[in-house]
Formats: structure tokens, sequence, C-alpha cells
């Protein structure tokens, strides 16, 4: 049922339209709660009782609850030998709306696959999770993970994720660690911030 | 000339159309899938049944084997004819092996479309007692074959015995075995054997050079003519580069034939087929080049043609029109060749120049298509003229003098003359010749030699006209732009012109073709807007006769 919404033009009074009353009354808003926050942080680091819960989440020592039905970062299934999933049929690439799928189809040596993908890519940077990859796949190859939001990182390649990384999917590495092995070091976001500072 | 009715519309046709080709008048499709235009008439398919009302009586009838008669009254799209085919397609696809993720012909399968059209059925075979057939055979240098997809339609095998007459497909087996192979012993490795994937209907036959490479929906379209022999067939050039990651240099993906009933039918040879991998070879040269003084630096087009244009003045000037040859070819377009006559010919008066010599290689020719003179623009460079006069050296006597060092300046056209002459006269010549100007699409040993050496466009990067050896005046369209600096030699021509004293600009090849119907007997009365997507014939050739495209000894269908 479609109904229309008329929507009425707000008509300012002398008092809004001379600005700076206004502008001070939604500082005292922004103040109240941050200073609300604040005093409940300090009162709770003290050690006491604070009854409303804090607003701000010290992250990435605590993390807030993520809803069992988000789905991030992409993982691209195996079969029960170990082989992708995916056959490079570009139905993902072509349901696409953002065009950050790179898929470059090979001839695979067992002609029981036939065609499978040489390189997969995505780049994360222009995906907007819209989820149609995962619709169009006719094999189930490709889906996107539930519980990740880190996809921190400090270079624009960090974002470019390929076949394997996500062939790897859901071993717990975030994916600056996933960088850092490539090179065969385990690289903490520590290590990495040291190194972006000497740069 | 029998009067007809098509789902209620009347049409007129030709005796002895079928109703698929009548109805096709009306652009009314009637699926099919072992008809084909080309071949002889099968009728195994029954894909094209319709209803057929005559005399009163009413009747299904196969389309491609019913002659249109007078007074039929033809109903393709009636709810028996509809579940006719539904029920005929659901047997097509009992044991397919629905693997449309990885089959190339997916977007221009018949298949699909006609589940799509008609089927909407729920498969009564579960996935797992299908039969299975052989996949990915590797059935000759060009093609793979997957049994498993073939919905026997024969025509590929129809091909083979009927238009090139080597028949080297067949079906084997009985029953639900039945099965296309190639005959043992035999591979299918013809020269026209990229076809069979044109016309088959479906994925079990597909192209190797394509294969997996892009997906059909991605690419678009262009209508343009192969440059590959003089015949000039009509082709699709179909092409993609928004996806440039992928194979970066791949440009075309592929070419396919387009019908010209005076031409080519529905065919085109191999050979002609993966010509197209010239257009993006890794040894296209994209900049102009200096090579003597070069010292890596790049020069701009207008640098090399102002010191061009200089060294042909000078060389004029001081010792005549004989110091000054030109090598031309008959590979160029018409409108480059007309412009190099407008500037060569009828402005510098050189008498040293000709477009035909012995080194040129020649291909193989025989009775289908292929000609053995492998430039598309011979029959053009007759009718323009490109030829010595007075004192002018022709053909093979032109290089032998250009060796011997007659010629101040030699302007060369795409001629690879490290493959034509010896090491020692390519040295003789370098010695010899004051001035070499090189004009070529790919690196070679003359380009590696030349004074200045200057990009020219392919086929595929720009508009163009060819005449045919029948005479025949076909267009090319430009689906994308050239590689890097290169040009079009007719604009190299006009602004090398312009600096000679050339009253010639044109801007765009339209305008350079009118000018050429006006200027030339054989073109005349021809315009760019008549020259259409079949093309025209110069009025000084011969009325085409129309003579149907098939080896001299095909075999009947079985």
């Amino acid at each position: 049922m479609i109904t229309v919404k008329q929507v009425r033009e707000v008509k300012l009074s002398l008092w809004q339209n001379t600005y700076y009353p206004e502008l001070w009354r939604g500082m005292v808003v922004t103040s109240r709660h941050f200073f609300g926050n604040f005093g409940r942080f300090v009162g709770r680091a003290v050690g006491l009782k604070v009854k409303k819960p804090l607003v701000t989440f010290q992250y990435p020592e605590e993390r807030r609850p993520i809803a069992p039905r988000w789905r991030g970062r992409h993982r691209l299934m195996l079969r029960p030998d170990g082989a992708p999933r995916c056959v490079a049929c570009m139905m993902c690439e072509t349901a696409c709306p953002d065009k950050c799928i790179y898929i470059t189809a090979g001839e695979s040596v067992d002609s029981r696959i036939e065609k499978y993908p040489v390189a997969f890519e995505i780049d994360l940077l222009r995906c907007c999770f819209c989820g149609m990859c995962v619709e169009a796949c006719p094999e189930d190859a490709i889906r996107m993970d539930s519980g990740y939001i880190d996809l921190g990182g400090y270079s624009r390649g960090e974002f470019y994720m390929d076949r394997d990384f996500m062939l790897k999917g859901s071993a717990p590495t975030t994916h600056a660690q996933y960088r850092g092995e490539l090179d065969g070091v385990v690289v903490t976001r520590v290590d990495l911030l040291a190194q972006a500072k000497q740069h | 000339m029998p009067w007809l009715e098509i789902d209620g519309k009347p049409v007129d046709v030709p005796a002895g159309m079928n109703l698929i080709e009548a109805a096709r008048l009306l652009n009314v499709e009637i699926p099919h899938y072992c008809y084909h235009a080309g071949l002889t008439v099968v009728g195994s398919c029954r894909m094209c049944q319709v209803e057929v009302e005559i005399g009163g009586r009413k009747s299904i009838a196969i389309g491609c084997n019913t002659k249109a008669a007078d007074g039929m009254k033809v109903t393709t799209k009636s709810k028996a004819v509809f579940k006719l085919r539904r029920s005929i397609l659901e047997f097509y696809l009992q044991h397919h092996p629905l693997d449309c993720p990885i089959c190339d012909d997916a977007g221009e399968c018949d298949l699909q479309n006609y589940y799509m059209s008609h089927g909407l059925h729920d498969s009564r075979v579960a996935l797992d007692e299908k039969k299975h057939k052989h996949k990915v055979m590797d059935v000759g240098p060009t093609v793979v074959l997957d049994s498993e997809r073939c919905v026997l339609c024969s025509r590929c095998i129809r091909f083979c015995r009927e238009i090139t007459g080597t028949a080297e497909l067949g079906i084997f087996n009985h029953g639900r075995d039945n099965e296309l192979l190639t005959v043992p012993g035999k591979q299918l490795d013809n020269d026209y054997s990229g076809c069979v994937v044109d016309i088959c209907p479906v994925g079990a036959l597909t192209d190797k050079d394509f294969r997996f490479k892009r997906r059909v929906w991605y690419m678009k379209r262009t209508a343009s003519v192969c440059t590959g022999c003089s015949r000039g067939c009509n082709v699709f050039v179909d092409w993609e580069i928004d996806r440039r990651y992928k194979d970066p240099e791949r440009r075309i993906q592929r070419l396919k034939p387009r019908y010209n009933r005076m031409v080519n039918e529905w065919w085109m040879c191999d050979q002609g087929r993966y010509s197209y991998h010239a257009v993006d070879a890794p040894n296209r040269i994209s900049t102009p080049r200096v090579n003597v003084q070069g010292n890596g630096h790049v020069p701009s087009t207008d640098e090399v043609l102002t010191r061009a244009a200089d060294k042909i003045q000078s060389a004029l000037k001081r010792q005549g029109a004989g110091s000054v040859a030109v090598l031309a070819t008959s590979a160029s377009s018409n409108e480059d060749l007309f412009l190099l006559n407008r500037l060569f010919i009828d402005k510098l008066k050189v008498q040293n120049i000709d477009t035909t010599f012995g080194f040129e290689k020649l291909g193989k020719q025989d009775e289908i298509l292929k000609r053995a003179d492998l430039t598309p623009n011979r029959r053009g460079a007759l009718e323009m003229q490109i030829k010595p006069s007075g004192d002018g050296q022709s053909g093979d006597d032109l290089l032998a003098a250009a060796v011997e060092g007659e010629f101040d300046v030699l302007v060369v056209v795409r001629h690879d003359l490290s493959a034509a002459l010896s090491e020692r006269d390519l040295t003789k010549l370098r010695k010899n010749t004051g001035y070499i100007l090189y004009l070529a699409s790919h690196d070679n040993g003359l380009s590696a030699i030349a004074d200045d050496v200057l990009p020219l466009a392919m086929w595929a990067e720009r508009e163009a006209s060819y005449t045919n050896f029948q005479g025949r005046v076909q267009r090319t369209r430009k689906p994308f732009e050239p590689r890097g600096m290169a040009l079009p030699e007719w604009e190299l021509w006009q602004l090398l012109g312009q600096k000679l004293g050339l009253a010639a600009s044109y801007d765009s090849v339209p305008a350079v073709f009118d000018a050429l119907g006006a200027t030339f007997e054989g073109y005349k009365g021809l315009t760019w807007d008549s020259l259409g997507n079949s093309g025209k014939m110069l009025i000084t050739a011969p009325d085409p006769v129309y003579k149907k495209v098939q080896t001299s000894q095909p075999l009947p269908a079985y």
C-alpha cells in the first residue's frame, strides 16, 4: 500500500532565525552527553558504581557485540578435496554493482572442473557489502563472513583481497596480520604502526 | 509468388521459400536447432513445428521443410504449438549437464533462450542420474568438443560435408549413447573449422582461442570487414576494453562472420578469424621514432613530418622527381591510396611508385573463400592508378634500384623489407639511401634502420573502405581508438601534403571517400552513406554473379 506523506516546510521563528541562540542550545546537548559520559568513565575508573552504561567502547580491547546477521568480508569456499569451489563463471562479477570483483578464468587440468579462477580479487574499498555476489553464486563458492569488522589497513593495497586470502577465509587473521604472513613473518598491528611511523 | 498468412499477417514470399525464412520476413522467429539457411534441410530437431492450415485442413508441420504455398495460414504461437515445443525441449534438456556457469556459449545459447521462452520446467531426471558423455575433447587445432552439451542437430556435420567437403565429424552409437565425435583417425582440421563453432546452436563446440576469455554479455559488437585477404569477408568485431585487468593487451576478443550473400555468406576462414591478434600484438609501434640521430628522443608526429617534407622537397629541387621513390601497398584502404595518389602522383609527380612486388607473401587459394592475394585492396590500387609513370620503375625493379642507391628519399608503407631483402642488400639499401621514411604498424627489421618511423593505426582502430577482388567496396567501422600516437594512413598523407603545398584538408573518412567518388571513374556515384552494411560494386566492375560458397566436391548430407 503506497501512501503519500506530505512534508510541510518548517517556518522558523524570529528567535530561531537569529542563529546564535540555537547554536548554543545544540552545544549544550552535545556537552551534556560528552561530560556525562566522561564523568561516568572517570567514576568507573576510580571504582564508583555507575548506573547508566558507558556509550564509548575502548576498541580494540573492548568490542561491541556484532549482530548475528552481520555479513562483512568475503570468503571463498573450498571443495572437500581442497580445491576452490569457484568455477569462474563471473556471475558475481556481473552482479556486482560496484564492479569491484576481478576474476581471471583459466583452464583446469582436472577436466571434471574444467574452469577455475586463476585470479580472484576484490577491492574492498569499492565494495558496498551488498551481498549480491553471494546471491548470484551458483556454486555457493563465495560467502561473506560474520563477526569481523576490523577491516583496517595502512595502505590501499591492504584492501585488495586476492584469491588465496579469501580461500583462507575464517582463519582468525586480521587483514594486517595476513599481509605480514605473506612475507613469512607474523606482523602485529603495533609493528605495522611502528613501521608506518618510520616512513 | 505464394501469398500466405503467418500469425494473421499476410506476406508475399518468393517461390520455394520455407516457413522459417518466410516468418523471418515478418520478424517472427520460429525456434529451431538443426535448420541453417546455408545448409541442407534435415528436419531432425522438430523444434520448428508450426500449425499450418491449407484448404480448410489443419495440421502440424515442421517449418524448415515446409515450403510456403499460396493460401497457407500458419500459426506459430498457438497453445498446441507451444506445448509441442516445450515437450521437445524437455527431451533435449533431459540429459543436458546444465554446466552453463562454465560454458562459453552461455548468453548466446539457443537451449537457454528457448528454455526461458518455452520450457521453464523442472527436470524429471535427477542430476546424478543423467547420462554422461565425453567432455573437453580436443578435436582439432581450433575447436574443443563437449558432446554432453550437444543436441545432435548435425549442423557441424553438414557443414563439413557440404561446404568444405572434408567430412571430419559424424554421429556415432545408438539411442541415448548417440554422440557427436570425429571420424576415427581424423581431426577437425580444415581451413574453415572455426565456422562449426558459429553454427553450433549450443555450447558443444567452443573456440580454443576464445575459451574462457570473456563472457559474451561483456562484449560489444561492431560490423566490419576482414582485411586478411582480397575477398574481404564481412565480420563482426567482438571487443571489450572496460575490463582491462584481465588481459590488458587483448581488446578484440574474437571475430565472427557476418552474413553477406555476395561475398562470404555465413562463413569465414580460420586464417581471417584469428588475424585479429595482430591488432594487439606486443610489437605494435605506438610512437613516432627517430633512429639515426635519435638518442632515445621521442619526436612528435609533426616533427617527423616536417623533416620528411624538408627531405622530399630538397631532393625534388636538387635532382628532380626521379630521386624520390614510394613503395606503397595495396594493404592500405581506398582513402589512404586516394591521398597517396593526390600527394605523390598528382602533386609531386613522383614516377617511381608501385604497390605490387614479387616479395609479397601469397596465401593459399581455394574455391570456397580464401584468396591467394593477402592484401585487401589490390583492386582499389588498380582503380586509383598507383603505378609507375614515365621513366618510373615498377615492382621488383624499383626495389632493386633502391638497393643500388638510385633514390635520395625512400618512402615505404607497411612492407617489411627486412624479410624481402637479404641482410647484405638491406645494409646496402640503408647505406645508399639518404632518407628512409617508414610507415608501419609493427616493429620489424626495417623499422630498426629507417630514419624516421611513423606508427599506423590498424583496421580495427579506424574507419576505412576496401575494394575487394570482385570490385565490391565495403566499409569497416571503428570500435576503439588507435594504440598510442598511431594515426590512420590518410591523415599522415594529408598532414605531410599540407607541408608540401597540397590543398587537401578533409576532416573525416566519409569526406575523403566522397571526394574519391567524385575523382575516379570506377568510384563514380559511390558515397560513404551508400556503402551501408553490405557494400556497393564499382561501376567498372561487372555485375556480380551469385555463386553459392562451397567446395566443388561437396558430399551430400546423409
